[in-house]
């Protein structure tokens, strides 16, 4: 029973998940009497020490986050090896699952689902916590049929890391990737309502907008390709709902909803215009084909292709459309289009006061972004703090209009409408670009002088050597052609005085074996100096690797040449490390016990001494270390598994 | 050639180097691999590689290679057999799950050089202060570079910047892509992995390379710039002066 237990309080159940990092289990909090679900690292991600930092801090910030609709965490830790997550126990369906199961969602099931986790979204934005991987197979719904974010930021962790595997578990999510997130600019919170609109999509329509054969052709859509409004795909969508689900989809940032408590706004809208116009629309109208089940009562929806004029044109088109149209169906003509009047005329006009009161009062504060080119940071940033913006560094560029550190560019530019909360990007200048230094490597003396002037440099300090080149050429200069330098400064360079008749141009060893080198260097009168035996893995066994001078140096005739050979050195002392691979599935518990026993020349010691491991991980590898000849013993909880022979001195195992 | 230049090193932020790299000047054989997988396994994928393809070049001496089809024709099956073997590695034991590698091979014979790669790594020449590289990224983001979606610019600070789309003993097909170039007297061959280019900048290369210091010399000093810059990744470099 012992073995199952988790940072002393967690009693690991069962399995319920595995996901690309993580393998995820039912477990008791012994503590507090809950079930709770613990989320285990797989190792592969444990060696990783930027991940296992950002996993970390990424977890820790959401684990702040308290809402109904995201799921709840209440603790990050480590025991041993094992990196895990304590989180709220969601019993019931992810949401990837149900659509798989079940097809196109009834569009007010997806309103409502959609409402909550744009309140979710909401609570997290507000903590600059931004989401960047939502998508259905992070959205779990309860049985009682609530819906629950998860996976906070863990995005972030993986995007940040170098971790890179060739088959790629990250790119799962390209489907719901954001424009900017395929091309790798700036991610904000807009990016998860981009996302949250084609979980909409997908929930209205079963489909996701964009697929095709690779992530990168996907990628390639969400940037360039418009989508197919889901009102083509499935009958009796609202056109509010499609044009929230368009907005939130723009291409780019601005156009979308600013925030989520803006999109939560809409969807409350949707149903509310629908409310009214959609009943009177639909009175009395059947229609085959719209399937799914209804909640409000009898009225079918209408595949309309006129509806967008109700509300963005005007009466007339409407008015015409309905003589034209089926009269049978309208038989409530004249009523609708009196109502449809009064609609089209308050409509605005209560959007135009929903704006007043977001924009005066309550809500953020909108203004003109100042101009802050030519300012120093300090000087942005207090005027910044001033208007409630958020200042962020971002390129440090030339510039000759601007000093070194004063504000060259800013985004968004001066006069953009902003809100207060936002964020301001300043490029600095690092000062005038400088003169780019010649190249004059392998130019005569006199031709480097000529460049150098001409480019405004200045002859500095000339020194002379032997070298493996004609004389009177440069060998090497500084600062090096292509770098920056103020123009007017010195440069110095070496020139060659060639090679006299007592001296010798190294040759190549590297590659060589021993007699070939003794021979290439008695031909040009040098000698084969000491000879090292040493470990290689970039040289092939038996051959030289290294070389005392360098190929093509100019030496004194005569000279020995030190040289490094590629090899396993005859040491009595050598003492290798050797992997061993522990396999965990003959494990009898599930968190067992691991101790790894030496018995070498220099007695017996313990590489591991009961350590916690999880048979679900398959196993791990040991590094063994020891002297001379022995055994090694493999120990699962009080039980020897497995007995190997060890050789440090040669690394064998068997 | 003149002179030859290698360093390996694992960087300042990894645990392990799974870079690997070799070299044989006799046969005018140069390789680099770089790892991908969980634990030991992007080591041992790397590795294999290197020593296969040193193993395949030594029992049959690179002869007769004298154009893009005839380089292709002698490293193809190798590589196939390689793919084929870490693919099944991969498959066969739950550790080595996602294990493959990078390569990038550059033979020299005579005047010309001959390059192949898969992933990531690159070779580059350097010629006179001008450094132009040869092979072609198989990676996410140069995708996108290529279909002409982001600059070279927003591919160096792209999030997925790592991601490749090939690899050997990622998929049961192996196309790596083939290049020759032209050399001249006093050209610079550079094969490195991702840990060098994802550091350091391009100018800084070229600086460094301009230096007039001796191969290894060079291979130093670009390993200390990457550190500098970072050193977020294993870094290899191989420098060969023609």
């Amino acid at each position: 029973m012992s073995s199952r237990i988790l940072a002393g309080r967690y009693e690991l159940l069962e399995r319920i998940g595995d996901g690309g990092m993580a393998v995820v289990y039912k477990a008791r909090c012994r503590l507090l009497n809950r079930y709770v679900a613990i989320k285990i690292l797989k190792p592969e991600f444990i060696k990783d020490l930027k991940f296992i930092d950002n996993f970390k801090r990424e977890s820790q910030a959401a684990a702040s986050l308290s809402h109904p609709n995201i799921v709840n965490i209440f603790d990050v830790g480590k025991e041993g090896n094992i990196h895990y997550i304590v989180m709220e126990l969601v019993e019931g369906q992810v949401l990837s699952e149900l659509i798989k199961n079940k097809g196109p969602m009834e569009w007010r099931q997806a309103v409502e689902i959609m409402k909550q986790m744009a309140s979710a979204l909401s609570l997290a934005h507000k903590n600059h916590i931004i989401h960047r991987d939502v998508k259905p197979q992070n959205i779990l719904i309860t049985e009682d049929g609530v819906p629950k974010l998860a996976d906070f930021g863990i995005a972030k962790a993986v995007n940040a890391s170098t971790l890179v595997g060739a088959t790629g578990t990250v790119m799962g999510s390209v489907h719901y990737f954001s424009p900017e997130q395929a091309r790798g600019g700036y991610v904000d919170e807009k990016s998860d309502i981009y996302s949250l609109g084609i979980v909409l999509y997908e929930l209205l329509t079963g489909r996701v907008p964009f697929d095709g054969e690779n992530p990168v052709n996907v990628a390639l859509m969400h940037i360039n390709e418009e989508m197919t409004p889901p009102s083509q795909l499935v009958n009796g969508i609202p056109p509010q709902l499609e044009q929230v689900v368009m907005k939130a989809t723009k291409k780019y940032q601005t156009e979308r909803y600013s925030n989520a408590d803006e999109m939560l706004e809409a969807l409350e809208n949707v149903e509310h215009i629908h409310s009214i116009l959609g009943k009177l629309i639909y009175t009395g109208t059947r229609q085959e084909g719209a399937g799914s089940p209804d909640m409000g009562g009898q009225d079918h929806f209408l595949e309309n292709p006129g509806e967008e004029n109700h509300k963005k044109g005007g009466m007339k088109s409407d008015k015409a459309k309905d003589t034209g149209g089926n009269q049978k169906k309208r038989w409530t003509q004249s009523k609708t289009v009196a109502i449809l009047l009064a609609l089209i005329i308050a409509l605005p006009l209560s959007f135009g006061i929903y704006q007043l009161i977001s924009n005066g009062g309550v809500g953020a504060k909108e203004f003109e972004m100042p101009d802050y080119t030519g300012m120093l940071l300090e000087e942005v940033e207090a005027m910044a703090g001033e208007s409630g913006l958020q200042v962020e560094t971002g390129d440090i560029v030339y510039s000759d209009e601007h000093e070194e550190g004063r504000v060259v560019s800013q985004t968004p530019a001066p006069t953009t409408k902003v809100k207060e909360g936002g964020t301001v990007t300043v490029n600095l200048s690092r000062g005038s670009r400088e003169g780019t230094v010649p190249n004059i490597i392998s130019k005569t003396y006199q031709d480097a002088v000529f460049f150098l002037e001409k480019y405004g440099y200045k002859v500095g300090s000339v020194s002379y050597e032997n070298a493996n080149q004609p004389e009177g050429l440069v060998l090497r200069q500084s600062p090096t052609g292509g770098e920056e330098a103020a123009p007017g400064s010195f440069v110095n360079f070496v020139v060659s005085l060639g090679v006299s008749e007592s001296q010798a141009i190294v040759p190549l060893l590297v590659g060589m074996t021993e007699l070939d080198a003794t021979e290439a260097l008695q031909a040009v009168n040098l000698t084969l100096g000491d000879v090292t035996i040493e470990k290689n893995d970039t040289v092939a066994e038996g051959l030289i690797f290294w070389q005392s001078q360098g190929a093509d140096t100019v030496v004194q005739g005569g000279t020995s040449i030190n040289v490094k050979i590629s090899g396993v050195p005859e040491d009595p002392n050598a003492s290798y490390s050797i992997p061993l691979y522990v396999d965990f599935t003959q494990a009898s518990n599930e968190v067992f016990y691991l101790t790894i026993v030496i018995s070498d020349e220099s007695g017996t010691h313990n590489v591991l001494s009961n350590a916690q491991r999880a048979k679900s991980d398959g196993g791990g590898t040991v590094t063994l270390s020891g002297v001379g000849e022995g055994t090694v013993a493999v120990i699962f909880d009080t039980t020897e598994v497995a007995r190997y022979q060890v050789n440090f001195r040669t690394g064998e195992l068997f | 050639m003149i002179q030859i230049g290698f360093k390996s090193d694992k960087g300042l932020k990894r645990g392990n180097n799974e870079d690997a790299c070799f070299v044989m000047p006799k046969e005018g054989v140069f390789i680099i691999a770089d790892g991908v997988g969980g634990g030991a396994s992007g080591e041992i994928a790397s590795r294999t590689t290197v020593s296969m393809i040193a193993e395949y070049v030594r029992s049959n001496p690179p002869l007769g290679i004298t154009d893009v089809a005839t380089a292709k024709a002698y490293f193809l099956p190798c590589l196939q057999e390689i793919n084929d073997k870490i693919f099944e590695m991969a498959e066969k034991y739950v550790e080595n799950q996602g294990m493959a590698t990078t390569v990038v091979i550059g033979h020299v014979n005579g005047k010309r050089g001959y390059f192949a790669n898969i992933g990531d790594s690159r070779a580059y020449v350097f010629r006179k202060g001008r450094l132009r590289q040869i092979t072609e990224d198989h990676s996410y983001v140069n995708d996108l570079v290529r279909t002409g979606v982001i600059s070279e610019e927003d591919a160096q600070t792209h999030a997925k910047k790592n991601m490749i789309t090939k690899a050997l003993g990622g998929d049961p097909v192996c196309e790596p892509d083939f290049y020759q170039a032209n050399l001249e007297n006093g050209d610079v061959i550079l094969l490195c992995t991702d840990g060098l280019y994802g550091e350091v900048e391009e100018e800084a290369m070229i600086s460094i390379m301009s230096s007039g210091e001796s191969m290894t010399q060079v291979c130093h000093e670009l390993v200390k710039k990457a550190n500098q810059r970072g050193g977020h990744d294993n870094i290899t470099v191989i420098c060969i002066k023609v």
